[in-house]
């Protein structure tokens, strides 16, 4: 365990720090941030008033509309001029979410991250291969300073030029690979065409997050790549990747209870739900500085087991997440509304309101595809015009995205119509 | 080893604790930290059982405390070094000092007692020194480890220290830090109240600061003093704005 004293605390103990560092946060919280001070004051609650944990119930959910409405530094507890990062995801409506941390929030993230890399196996003798996108997203740099802070050595390849990652990961003797498990397989895949067998490969840890996987697909990785595959789990608007991960029993993911409070709720009724049932995951910061989120709800589906691990962690853990209770599709590890596109499309003359998200994967590695009705006026004209409007709406939906997007244009009334409904997503992906 | 839920606590009407929590693990050094009028002060009185209209739980080794009365509680392993020394001064030093065992006599023998007289005096030479005079002769400093011996006499499991280097010049003060991390190594469990947030973080554990009657911050003493943008945000003005 990389931090031994908090990770197999006595529960005794590890709720009185919950229960410290909760009302510390919410004191912060309801100090410097305007829209929890509104939140609070609305809901006719003050922060003395949360006296145990249960009394958190009380205090109404966040959700990721709060950070598109306070874009873009709203949200955050302490000046601009503490704050040493900001990370941002595509948010929806075209406004992206934006976060930020502090020197005491970085640090924090990294002994976070270098955790959920020790659970997984990982230790300072390591050499780890970070197929990650750099960028915004915060996946690659969380792990990167925590594989840093673990004493590992670090190859920040980014994502892409899979034949490049192979030759690296063959060459500089890689021992673990970071990435969505999606591109884990299409490695697989790629190595398999380059005739690279994994025996030549010093690969023994898969550390893979960003996206839902099932047990189906960890096995088939496991198998072709001779790696022991590790799910964990996080979300920017939280800290990012180092939220939760898998130890090696592998038996659901440690939630570092020390930093975050986990609660699963009835997404319906928003009601508390006891341990083992399932529900939406709502998460509360307790260390934040930067960026408090108190009970936000994460849209992940998931359950609690308390049970005790064998590994000695007396954190709960959380099953692997089973699904979406929103519509946001996840591909290769882009979070994606449909909403997000829709409003791109509306924008433009000659879009009808008609359109489908076709998703599929091809090989290992997700497609997005959109189908658009567009308008007879358009769809008679010159085909040049109507070659420009095509590329120009697949511009700007994938700079919007970062991913590829194909944009296919149908003629008007040819798709699908439901009486209820819209079926405007079809996932053709075998999750 | 003690553990304060959600605690409140006023003064008349006054609201003078907010939903305080905290603990302290055995042979820790926890300060208190937080400008004046924070409520630091406040809550070691109540530690004591000193404030009365309160509500929450106090706990000390898994025994309920919240409701026992002061000599109880300094019997449980409890000793206060109240702000400003509070010493005896008609009084010689010595008998200062035996007063810190008044909980214990009957209970323990004399013998144990000149022992312990002599552990303090190993601890304050100047004290030695000085043992037949009256204790309002002292310098502030001696003063200070005469208050803190008499806590000690009561051979407590936790010391609750409130401002000891307060009024005092900075080499007393240096002394008198250095006896505080003297008394951890033996063994003393330490609750620390300090204005002088730098000096108490360097000998510290873990520290909460208070603003207001609440918590807003605990975490360890280490990374607080490595990290100045706490110090400025917590300890410092606080920023309404982000932009300024």
């Amino acid at each position: 365990m990389w931090e031994k004293e908090y990770e197999s605390m006595d529960r005794t103990d590890l709720e009185q720090l919950q229960l410290e560092r909760l009302q510390a946060t919410l004191n912060r919280a309801y100090r410097s941030v305007r829209f929890y001070n509104q939140l609070f004051d609305q809901a006719g609650i003050i922060p003395e008033e949360i006296k145990t944990m249960d009394d958190l119930a009380r205090i109404p959910f966040t959700r990721k509309s709060a950070l598109r409405d306070n874009y873009p530094y709203g949200m955050f507890a302490v000046p601009l001029r503490e704050v040493v990062r900001i990370h941002s995801s595509s948010g929806t409506s075209g406004k992206p979410t934006v976060v930020g941390y502090t020197r005491g929030d970085l640090l924090n993230w990294s002994n976070l991250v270098a955790r959920i890399l020790v659970a997984a196996g990982v230790s300072s003798e390591d050499v780890i291969q970070i197929a990650f996108g750099y960028g915004l997203f915060t996946g690659a740099f969380g792990l990167h300073y925590g594989a840093e802070r673990l004493g590992a050595s670090v190859i920040p390849v980014s994502s892409g030029n899979t034949e490049k990652q192979i030759m690296i990961m063959k060459d500089y003797r890689t021992t673990v690979l970071v990435c969505t498990p999606s591109y884990a397989l299409h490695i697989a895949e790629v190595m398999k065409e380059m005739g690279v067998h994994p025996n030549e490969l010093s690969l023994k840890i898969g550390c893979f997050g960003a996206e839902a996987w099932s047990e189906g697909i960890r096995k088939k990785i496991e198998e072709s790549l001779y790696i022991r595959a590790t799910d964990n789990y996080g979300l920017s608007e939280i800290i990012g990747p180092g939220v939760a991960g898998e130890c090696q029993y592998k038996c659901g993911l440690h939630i570092q209870e020390d930093h975050f409070i986990a609660e699963i709720i009835n997404p319906d009724t928003g009601e508390r739900l006891p341990p083992g049932e399932e529900g939406e995951l709502v998460l509360t910061t307790i260390t934040k500085e930067a960026l408090p989120m108190i009970r936000y709800r994460t849209g992940d589906i998931t359950r609690l087991l308390t049970d005790p691990c064998p590994c000695g962690r007396t954190f709960v853990r959380m099953a692997r997440v089973s699904g979406r209770t929103d519509d946001m599709l996840i591909i290769r590890g882009v979070n994606v509304f449909p909403s997000q596109i829709e409003y791109i499309l509306l924008e433009e003359e000659g879009a009808e309101p008609h359109y489908q998200l076709i998703v599929d994967r091809e090989g290992a590695l997700d497609t997005l595809e959109v189908r658009l009705e567009v308008s007879d006026k358009i769809f008679y004209d010159e085909m040049k015009l109507q070659q420009e409007f095509q590329n120009r709406i697949q511009k700007k939906i994938s700079s919007l995205l970062g991913l590829n997007v194909k944009v296919t244009l149908v003629e008007p009334r040819t798709l699908e119509r439901t009486t209820g409904k819209a079926r405007r997503v079809i996932d053709n992906r075998k999750l | 080893m003690l553990r304060l839920k959600s605690i409140n606590a006023y003064y008349g009407q006054v609201h003078v604790l907010k939903n305080v929590s905290l603990h302290v693990s055995p042979g820790e050094i926890v300060a208190l930290l937080g400008a004046n009028g924070a409520g630091k002060t406040t809550l070691l009185n109540l530690i004591c059982g000193l404030i009365k209209k309160m509500d929450g739980e106090v706990f000390f080794e898994k025994q309920d405390i919240t409701r026992l009365t002061p000599h109880r509680i300094v019997r449980c392993g409890i000793s206060h070094v109240p702000e400003g020394r509070q010493v005896f001064n008609p009084l010689t030093v010595i008998d200062n000092l035996k007063l810190g065992a008044y909980q214990r006599l009957g209970r323990i023998s004399k013998k144990s007692i000149e022992q312990d007289l002599e552990t303090i005096f190993s601890l304050f030479p100047a004290l030695f020194e000085r043992r037949h005079m009256p204790a309002g002769n002292l310098s502030g400093g001696e003063a200070q480890m005469l208050a803190i011996g008499r806590a000690l006499m009561a051979s407590p499991k936790l010391l609750l220290l409130d401002e000891p280097s307060m009024g005092l010049a900075p080499k007393v003060v240096n002394e008198i830090m250095q006896v505080i991390a003297k008394l951890r190594q033996r063994g003393t469990t330490i609750l620390l109240v300090e204005q002088n947030a730098v000096r108490a973080l360097r000998i510290a554990d873990r520290a909460y600061v208070m603003e207001t009657g609440k918590i807003v911050l605990q975490e360890k003493a280490a990374t607080i003093l490595g990290n100045q943008e706490i110090v400025r945000a917590y300890l410092g003005k606080s920023k309404k704005e982000i932009w300024e």
